[in-house]
């Protein structure tokens, strides 16, 4: 009677699992609810503005795929902002992922003082973004800027760094590796995660510091240099407060990113449902290219320590 | 016991309900703007002061970062939680009109009460001859000069009489290029400015047609911030003052395009390092005309939905009658006639650089223009004007102003007419 009324071990292993898998979605219910009323819903709402004529104020109309044919055949500033944000993109995030990887490798050697300058390098990342916007503005600055300053100790007439068409993105490039501190604090703790045994064996066999580097540090550092390219990626498709700042965009609009764009066609413009369309093609855009990176990075990427 | 802790409950009660009803004597309004800490804490003692001389009316007030302003009042429109009284600014609320969110107000305004402000400020916030807001305060543009660089060139102050010619010539005497001085700063004003320089906008918002093409003092204007720029070169080619090391505070310049909302700062800034004053923009000869004045003029709504507009309204008129002037809501010029044209407001100038108050007034009540920046005019000023502005002045291309004019029509008609979606 007693063996009849015990439990098979299978079923108790299932009223636990099952008491697992209850407690599981009890605990992540608060996140669970958040993320589908703050994040899905405004995006399943988002998808429906883009398919819609709508102002902001009264109620959308559906027009079905007209924002979108108007984006990608019509639309030339549109276009513009594609480029510009690309080529953003194409510059800032190599420039951002390798000043962060040569900052982390410098401080990885155990120096005096190293931890200071983590703190330093990493002091703009948790500083107000527009408050470190507004003094770049100032060394940019033509006349009394410092990067004028010290080029014209060189001989070197600087140029009007924000306002000439030509230099306004280079700026911006230049100033978002001030931003590179949270990379570098990635890629410091990535560093720090390779066995010291594989540099000392590396040594005795006479491997030079650059064979490390590039046989050991590399393949190992892979992964967190995967992660990092993809986080500035995604980071610079979204880039806005830069542009708004420093140069509203311009001049002659040679900075208007797609972030400004979505801004200004939803509250300046008071096309909402356009804007929508705008964010949902930025959207594609990355995970496209996303997943191109996962994909074609898949075979360089060493997961085993 | 119970006896007793059952009377002093029912006493309560009854104390909680009579206050209740009479707090529901009095009609609730909320009141929404925007503005900087300062600003709005002052809006808030001002509310509070009302507040307190009203046994009917009852007003909360609420501000807004203005940088988020546009966000919260479409999620206001939106939402059908529109406050009772909105602020609005006029180069925006046309837009909002349009969309019916605001009560027409002609009907409130009766002619005494419109004789309170000058007829340009009124006009600058009707749609379609409906007012839909009233103005509490603006900004308006004029030309700050430098009395020391002046002496110094030995030549006289400009006054309100100067013709364009003359201050094209003042300009090409007061520029240096030894020296590295310009005779007049101009900078990004000139994107604004050019649309419409002489009173004939390069577009007509009403028939969304544009008129760049074929308007003689569009093109008359446009040629002269050219020669300006690139062939006299008496002002810096930038937009932006930031790109040169700071504007007319500097010392630099004999003479600047400045805006009302610049005088504050000017007057801390510049301290007793040199003289200076403001005189109005100049008069073309040839079409008779001074060159107009944006009006940047901030001013109250009210939401079609309010069930109080009777009540909001007296709110209004209080506020833009009797109380902005006191405040320091983003430091704009009063509005109301009475209080400008006193002699108290006219002799006093809070510790700041006494300049010539009576430019403004004139600036206001004779060559103000209304101007709009929503919706598809705003596209068209911000993807079709600016740009080509930039490029032509800044010497990007060889455009000419004829196809910089070209360009400025067919891009911009092309954005009127396919401006439904």
């Amino acid at each position: 009677m007693g063996e009849a009324r015990a439990k098979s071990p299978r079923r108790t292993a299932g009223i636990i699992q099952r008491r697992n898998d209850i407690n599981f979605y009890i605990c992540i219910l608060p996140w669970l609810l958040g993320f589908l009323g703050f994040t899905i819903g405004p995006m399943l709402y988002s998808l429906y503005g883009a398919l819609s004529k709508w102002d902001g104020v009264t109620a959308p109309t559906f027009v079905g795929m007209n924002n979108f044919i108007r984006l990608l055949t019509f639309d030339e500033l549109f276009k513009k902002s594609l480029v510009n944000t690309f080529k953003y993109v194409i510059l800032s995030v190599p420039t951002s992922v390798l000043l962060a990887l040569f900052l982390a490798f410098m401080l990885n050697s155990k120096h005096k003082g190293a931890g200071i300058f983590q703190v330093i390098f990493y002091f703009p990342s948790v500083s107000a973004g527009i408050a470190v916007y507004i003094v770049w503005i100032w060394l940019f600055n033509s006349e009394l800027g410092i990067f004028n300053y010290l080029l014209s100790i060189l001989g070197i007439s600087g140029p009007n760094w924000l306002g000439d068409p030509r230099w306004s993105m280079p700026a911006i490039v230049i100033m978002n590796l001030t931003f590179c501190g949270s990379s570098m604090l990635i890629f410091l703790a990535g560093l720090k995660q390779i066995p010291t045994q594989y540099y000392e064996a590396a040594t005795i066999d006479g491997a030079s510091a650059a064979r490390q580097f590039r046989s050991i540090t590399l393949p190992l550092l892979s992964p967190t240099i995967l992660f990092n390219g993809i986080m500035a990626m995604i980071g610079s498709f979204q880039i806005f407060g830069q542009a708004l700042i420093l140069t509203e965009g311009g001049p002659i609009q040679s900075t208007y990113v797609m972030g400004l764009f979505i801004y200004d066609y939803a509250f300046l413009y008071g096309k909402f449902g356009y804007s929508c369309a705008a964010s949902w093609v930025q959207f594609v855009i990355l995970m496209i290219i996303s997943l191109f990176v996962m994909k074609a990075s898949g075979k360089h990427v060493n997961y085993v320590m | 016991m119970r006896k007793f802790v059952a009377i002093m409950l029912v006493l309560i009660m009854t104390l909680s309900f009579a206050t209740m009803a009479v707090a529901e004597e009095k009609v609730e309004l909320q009141f929404t703007l925007w503005g900087t800490n300062e600003g709005l804490s002052s809006v808030f003692d001002l509310v509070d002061q009302y507040n307190d001389s009203q046994d009917a009316i009852h007003v909360t007030v609420s501000g807004v970062e203005s940088s988020v302003y546009f966000q919260k009042l479409n999620a206001f429109f939106s939402s059908n939680t529109a406050p009772d009284i909105i602020q609005v600014a006029a180069d925006y609320g046309n837009e909002y009109t349009a969309k019916g969110v605001f009560a027409p107000l002609d009907d409130f305004l009766t002619d005494e009460l419109a004789g309170t402000w000058a007829e340009s400020l009124l006009d600058s916030l009707r749609t379609d001859d409906v007012l839909y807001a009233i103005p509490i305060g603006v900004q308006n543009s004029f030309i700050a000069y430098n009395k020391n660089l002046f002496d110094e060139a030995g030549l006289e102050y400009p006054t309100n009489d100067l013709t364009e010619t003359e201050l094209l010539d003042l300009a090409k005497q007061l520029t240096d290029s030894d020296k590295g001085q310009y005779g007049i700063l101009v900078a990004g004003n000139v994107k604004e400015m050019v649309r419409d320089m002489y009173g004939d906008y390069c577009y007509d918002w009403d028939t969304n047609t544009m008129t760049a093409e074929g308007n003689e003092s569009f093109k008359h204007g446009l040629q002269m911030f050219y020669d300006m720029f690139v062939t006299d070169k008496v002002t810096p080619a930038v937009m932006s003052t930031a790109d040169i090391g700071g504007g007319f505070e500097t010392g630099k310049y004999p003479m600047a395009i400045i805006h009302y909302w610049d005088i504050a700062s000017l007057s801390t800034t510049i301290g007793d390092s040199f003289d200076w004053d403001i005189v109005q923009f100049p008069i073309n000869e040839e079409y008779g005309v001074r060159w107009t004045s944006p009006l940047y003029v901030q001013a109250l709504s009210i939401a079609e939905q309010s069930e109080h507009k009777t009540e909001a309204f007296e709110f209004i008129k209080w506020w833009a009658t009797q109380t902005a002037p006191q405040t320091s809501m983003a430091d704009s010029f009063p509005v109301s006639i009475g209080i400008y044209s006193s002699d108290e407001y006219m002799n006093t100038y809070n510790e700041g650089h006494a300049y010539d108050k009576q430019v403004v007034i004139d600036t206001i009540e004779e060559q103000g223009v209304a101007w709009w920046n929503c919706g598809t005019i705003a596209e068209i000023n911000s993807n079709v004007i600016e740009p080509a502005v930039e490029k032509l002045l800044l010497q990007v291309s060889d455009e000419t102003v004829d196809e910089t004019i070209a360009t400025i029509q067919s891009k911009g008609q092309q954005m009127f007419d396919m401006s439904d979606y």
